[in-house]
């Protein structure tokens, strides 16, 4: 379980080094060369802009101390787990191809999102087998995308 | 003006080819079903379809993507009557009447005005988008850089000041925006910046692959998977739900005035569909002969949104399509579109691709008028769609996400950043961070910083070129106002209580 006020305080904090990070990378890129603004001009005051919001941000958060709203430890899980099977799809598709992968992929997911039970998985099998014949049909074929 | 109803002609002519015609079908029933599922909103639809779409022939991809766009209005409001959930934010306000009308027994006349409501409410948002859409980009051909970048500048700050409750946070999301938009090789001199030694960041991000990310990775990640026991399944039989013609007419006054509502309050940057709901919903309770019927199953009650709901989806493309600033999440979206296809929104649109504009106005108007009856004969079918599972749903959602972002560069490494923007979207959504400020930051901002700079540098450094412009100087002060008002406002109504014991409320015993 997070508390929504300390992920608030916590990314502002992070938003506030990247605000910085930004606007010093900016200069480096070149603020002004020959009286007219260079590469780095935009970023700079990009970069000054989101340390300042963000500053601001940090300050409003930290005194929000009636904020007791809190992510579920199950919807965290969920979204790890979400997001591991999506990078397994990228790193699968090298290896047995974009499709098979696809396949895997989309009993993962039903799997993250759906209720536990065999009825469920066997319709889900059927669900993904029909759903990648499609995606087979739709980019492989009609798109003639170069599946790997 | 007389001119544009001549193009629209041609336009419809040209929309009625029997490719656009698949493209508005297929578009409208993906449209409707989005609409009708709870957790995907027209947003996260259109986002999710882009990379597919564009892949298509360019003037079927934006017409297939605008009927997703306004056939999710449609679809909004099938759940939001027959269930009680609105499968979108804009469906909302008609869920107070609707659901109470559907208890009664009255789904199929509360289904009718919805349809009839939509199709007035998006007939007349076309009829004016028609009207204005020329106009307006006409006035905007005589801005030059200057003008268009103040433009820009208010726009900007007006999407951040209206985009989200917390204008610190829509501000921390547009600088964000505006950092991405500067990923890439400098526009003017040509220096690699942020591509953090990647090649593949060199061009830049790709607009889809952030949309899909925000907009449709997210809204998935934060859905609550739904157990079985937790559906409250409902039957309804077709007949029951046929339009009622004398009831819809009864309704003309509360059509026409939340088809106006909608469509002033949809050409204004930020505002959106689900605010000229709330303002169009109010102004009919306001002036209704019965308001006290209202939230206990007034027709009127459903009339009202869904005409301002449906209107507002073509007031929103006005500022696109004539001055290239996207005026909501789902337009931003559709404005990616067209950049993909190697089309520029603005004034100039309507002068260097006329056929393709007015192509794409026809196709609204088949499209609006299709949506009539493919809405009532999917009805029945849309009513149980909404009780589809997440576990079914999602992985069909994601497999096509996946291979669609593939598909624009045949790239993974696209694949990995849509992921990275998904877990972004994410903690933007739980943390009340709007993304809609995001997206435009990443659109505009390497326009504005174009015009920006090739502005400093013709007049050699010298700032004071952006107040020599009237029409600048007065888009400046307007935007000064819209930052320094509501702050200002805010700041009165928290000394209000103190200056007045009286509204203080009581808490206690």
């Amino acid at each position: 379980m997070v508390k929504i006020r300390h992920a608030d305080i916590a990314v502002s904090a992070l938003l506030i080094l990247f605000g910085a990070y930004v606007a010093y990378q900016g200069m480096g890129y070149g603020y002004i060369e020959e009286g007219n603004p260079s590469a780095g001009f935009f970023p700079f005051w990009i970069g000054l802009g989101i340390l300042i919001f963000s500053g601001a941000n940090l300050f409003n958060a930290v005194r929000r101390l009636e904020l007791i709203e809190t992510i579920g430890k199950a919807e965290i899980v969920r979204v790890v787990l979400c997001t591991v099977a999506m990078i397994a799809f990228v790193w699968l598709s090298g290896l047995i191809g974009m499709i098979a992968a696809g396949f895997l992929l989309m009993l993962a997911i039903g799997a993250i999102f759906g209720p536990r039970n065999s009825r469920f998985y066997s319709i889900l099998a059927v669900v993904s087998a029909v759903m990648t014949a499609i995606l087979y049909v739709v980019f492989g074929s009609l798109l003639a995308v170069p599946l790997l | 003006m007389f001119e544009a109803w001549g193009l629209l002609f041609n336009g419809l002519a040209a929309a009625s080819e029997p490719s656009i015609l698949l493209a508005i079908f297929i578009g409208s029933v993906i449209g409707l079903f989005i609409g009708a599922l709870p957790g995907l909103g027209p947003t996260a639809g259109v986002a999710i379809l882009l990379p597919v779409a564009v892949g298509f022939d360019g003037t079927a991809a934006i017409a297939a993507l605008g009927a997703v766009y306004y056939g999710a209005q449609y679809g909004g409001a099938v759940t939001a009557i027959l269930l009680g959930i609105p499968g979108d934010a804009s469906a909302t306000m008609t869920v107070i009447d609707g659901y109470q009308l559907a208890k009664q027994g009255k789904a199929g006349p509360a289904l009718g005005i919805s349809i009839a409501a939509s199709f007035v409410g998006g007939l007349i948002g076309l009829l004016l988008l028609t009207a204005f859409a020329t106009t307006i980009a006409r006035a905007a051909i005589a801005f030059g850089p200057i003008e268009m970048t103040a433009l820009m500048i208010f726009s900007l700050s007006l999407v951040s000041v209206l985009g989200g409750r917390d204008p610190l946070k829509a501000g921390v999301s547009l600088f964000g925006g505006l950092w991405i938009g500067t990923i890439g090789l400098d526009p003017i001199m040509g220096v690699p910046r942020f591509e953090f030694g990647s090649i593949y960041l060199f061009d830049g991000i790709e607009f889809s692959i952030l949309a899909v990310g925000l907009f449709g990775l997210a809204e998935m990640y934060a859905t609550a998977p739904v157990s079985e026991d937790e559906t409250n399944r409902a039957r309804f039989r077709f007949r029951e739900l046929l339009p009622n013609v004398r009831e819809t007419l009864r309704c003309w006054r509360e059509l026409i005035s939340g088809s106006l509502i909608g469509f002033f309050v949809g050409v204004l940057p930020g505002a959106g569909a689900t605010a000229a709901t709330m303002i169009s919903y109010a102004f009919a309770k306001r002036f209704a002969k019965h308001p006290e019927r209202f939230g206990k199953g007034a027709m009127e009650g459903v009339a009202a949104p869904e005409a301002a709901n449906n209107s507002a989806s073509y007031g929103n493309m006005i500022p696109m399509f004539a001055l290239g600033i996207p005026g909501s999440g789902t337009t931003a979206v559709l404005m990616g579109g067209l950049l993909m296809i190697g089309l520029q929104p603005g004034p100039m649109l309507f002068q260097t691709q006329s056929t393709f504009v007015w192509t794409i106005f026809g196709s609204f108007y088949i499209g609006n008028l299709a949506l009539v009856a493919i809405t009532i004969l999917l009805t029945p079918i849309l009513a149980t769609a909404a009780f589809v599972k997440p576990g079914f749903l999602f992985p069909a959602v994601m497999a096509i996400v996946m291979f669609g972002i593939y598909s624009i560069d045949n790239s993974m490494f696209q694949v990995l950043l849509a992921i990275g923007f998904g877990v972004v979207g994410y903690i933007m959504m739980k943390l009340d961070y709007p993304p809609v400020p995001l997206v435009l930051g990443m659109i505009l901002g390497p326009i504005l910083e174009r015009g920006i700079r090739r502005t400093l540098i013709g007049s050699d450094g010298d700032v004071g070129v952006f107040f020599q412009s009237p029409i600048a100087l007065v888009i400046f002060a307007l935007t000064a106002a819209l930052i320094i008002l509501p702050w200002w406002m805010n700041r009165r109504a928290r000394h209000a209580p103190a200056d007045h014991p009286e509204l203080t409320p009581k808490v206690g015993p």
